[in-house]
């Protein structure tokens, strides 16, 4: 199968990067990059498979990095145990969001969605006995692993390990994300997208199945926090505002809305970009906004969208 | 005649326009019925009230085997699932989705949607899909359709989306059809090829509800009209009897006095 020769060579050559290129400052660049390809999967089963815009997003990783972080610090959960209920709470909260508010369409939804993001960001600023402040959350724990021959080690503050922790996540949900899009779940939202009155009509339980995309675009992000509450260590409110939702957005548009590839070159791109163009000092964000203009205005349908995004599939 | 949609007393109103009128009438099962009417007289909105797209004023739908199942205020997702399927006058097609995915997402109604089920897919679901994806192609076949199966639906011409809407409409296995203007924007082949399809399916036992403003599509099919003026049903009956109804030439031809 030579697709899978495809996915296994990119995965091999992802895993043996820090082998090749053990420079710590490139590794952190790149894992938060693939933070971003997490986030950017996650949203892109929301706005770019279900068309619903959440301009909200940072929210549901907010959730996810204080729910991992609280039962931390509480009850000394350790990360792979503490990464499934941050998933899982920032589903819930997709679903509870949704509920409400998914009877509203287009514009509407996502000035809703937009007040959703900031609610949750103030909730944890002003949550000061539970959630810090605006100090934030303190000593979380780091991943541990036990290696055979070197008993348990702390990933600590070094940057490999969290790296090919992230490539681990991001390939386990890009594949449940392609299996997804493959099944009578992604046709229907898809579905949605195109013509929500013509998918009800069809059958499509329209309800239901916008309030399952937002609940696992939420749990992805939950997970996502998970892993960055763990790497930093830290957490502040101010980690997750409007800003971060705005990039996730761009890297799914960017990518090409409804492409699990797009989501992932996109994030890449748009998460070292900024590092790669640090030549041009403080000029950089002006390149930056620059090169995004280029290219959106060379493939406004992404770089992955339309056509090259999704092959005709007969199942 | 057992009566297998009954529409009772149905009302709807936007703002101060009264679009349905206490409008009541049968379809017998297994009949064709044909909705007929000058344009703006309410035919779609009547549509959109039996299938969940518009919530009705006043008045109820009842449908299937003893008239079981009340269709007023339902959403259009449950209404799919008791055996209704439509077509849309102003095309709807999924235009991102390939043809085959069109007709696919047509039998949501009957394809579970869960999270599990689509991570791992049990054997049974895998067969069901396949089965499903093998009626499809059947489907496309019998609409001349095969040959476009993997092509974006968007890409279709015209008359083809129109015929993509009905197997999409179809692969439902619905015991009621509601055909919105089918025929509009066809060419006259077209409109014979269209006609063919209608009997076929009759044939096979369907119940079709259809709304059409081609007098040559909708008389040889129907075995009873329904025509609407206003919001308001202005006659019934056999189909010769209603094109001879003084009252129904008045309405689509006019009267010049009344200055319509």
């Amino acid at each position: 199968m030579p697709r899978m020769a495809r996915w296994a060579l990119a995965a091999g050559a992802a895993l043996a990067l820090p082998l090749v290129a053990p420079n710590p400052y490139h590794l952190d660049v790149l894992t938060t990059s693939l933070l971003f390809a997490l986030l950017a999967l996650g949203l892109n089963l929301i706005v770019g498979l279900t068309g619903l815009l959440h301009l909200g997003y940072a929210a549901f990783f907010a959730i996810g990095a204080y729910t991992y972080a609280l039962l931390n610090l509480h009850t000394g959960c350790p990360f792979w145990i503490g990464w499934l209920p941050a998933a899982l709470i920032a589903g819930l909260f997709g679903v509870l969001l949704g509920a409400p508010v998914l009877r509203v369409r287009g514009d509407y939804l996502a000035i809703v969605t937009l007040g959703f993001g900031e609610i949750v960001r103030i909730t944890f600023t002003n949550l000061e006995r539970l959630t810090g402040g605006p100090n934030g959350l303190l000593g979380i724990d780091h991943p541990s692993l036990w290696v055979p021959g070197h008993g348990v080690v702390d990933f600590g503050v070094a940057s490999a390990p969290y790296y090919v922790l992230v490539c681990f996540a991001t390939a386990a949900v890009a594949a449940a994300c392609v299996r997804l899009t493959r099944s009578p779940i992604g046709r229907a939202w898809i579905a949605i997208r195109d013509d929500e009155l013509a998918a009800g009509c069809s059958g499509v339980p329209v309800l239901r199945l916008k309030l399952l995309a937002q609940a696992c675009g939420g749990a992805i992000a939950g997970l996502a926090g998970a892993i960055f509450a763990a790497k930093q260590g830290t957490i502040t409110p101010d980690s997750f505002d409007f800003v971060l939702s705005v990039m996730v957005l761009a890297m799914v548009v960017l990518g090409g809305m409804g492409s699990i590839r797009g989501a992932i070159i996109g994030a890449l791109l748009l998460g070292s970009l900024p590092e790669f163009l640090r030549g041009f000092d403080q000029y950089r964000m002006l390149v930056f906004g620059l090169s995004m203009i280029v290219i959106m205005r060379l493939r406004p349908q992404g770089l992955f969208g339309g056509a090259a995004g999704r092959h005709g599939r007969v199942a | 005649m057992v009566a297998w949609l009954e529409v009772r007393e149905l009302t709807k109103r936007f703002g101060g326009v009264t679009a349905l009128d206490r409008v009541s009438f049968d379809v017998g099962e297994g009949r064709t019925v044909g909705l007929i009417g000058p344009n703006g007289a309410g035919k779609t909105t009547l549509f959109n009230c039996v299938t969940g797209v518009a919530r009705p004023d006043g008045g109820t739908v009842r449908f299937g085997q003893g008239l079981a199942h009340r269709l007023d205020g339902r959403a259009s997702h449950r209404v799919a699932g008791f055996g209704i399927a439509r077509t849309f006058q102003n095309i709807r097609l999924f235009s991102s989705l390939t043809v085959v995915e069109n007709v696919l997402v047509g039998a949501s109604a009957r394809t579970t949607h869960g999270l599990a089920g689509a991570l791992w897919p049990a054997r049974a679901a895998r067969d069901h899909e396949r089965r499903t994806a093998s009626r499809a192609m059947e489907l496309l076949a019998f609409l001349g359709l095969a040959d476009r199966a993997a092509a974006p639906a968007g890409s279709l011409p015209f008359g083809r989306q129109r015929r993509l809407e009905i197997a999409r409409a179809l692969i439902a296995e619905p015991s009621l059809l509601l055909l919105d203007e089918p025929a509009a924007g066809l060419n006259p082949v077209e409109k014979q090829e269209l006609l063919g399809i209608i009997r076929q399916l009759k044939s096979r036992g369907l119940t079709i509800l259809l709304i059409e403003h081609d007098m040559q599509v909708v008389m040889p099919v129907s075995d009873h009209v329904v025509v609407l003026d206003y919001g308001k049903k202005l006659a019934e009956g056999p189909p010769q009897a209603v094109q001879n109804d003084p009252r129904v030439i008045e309405a689509y031809l006019g009267v010049p006095q009344e200055g319509r």
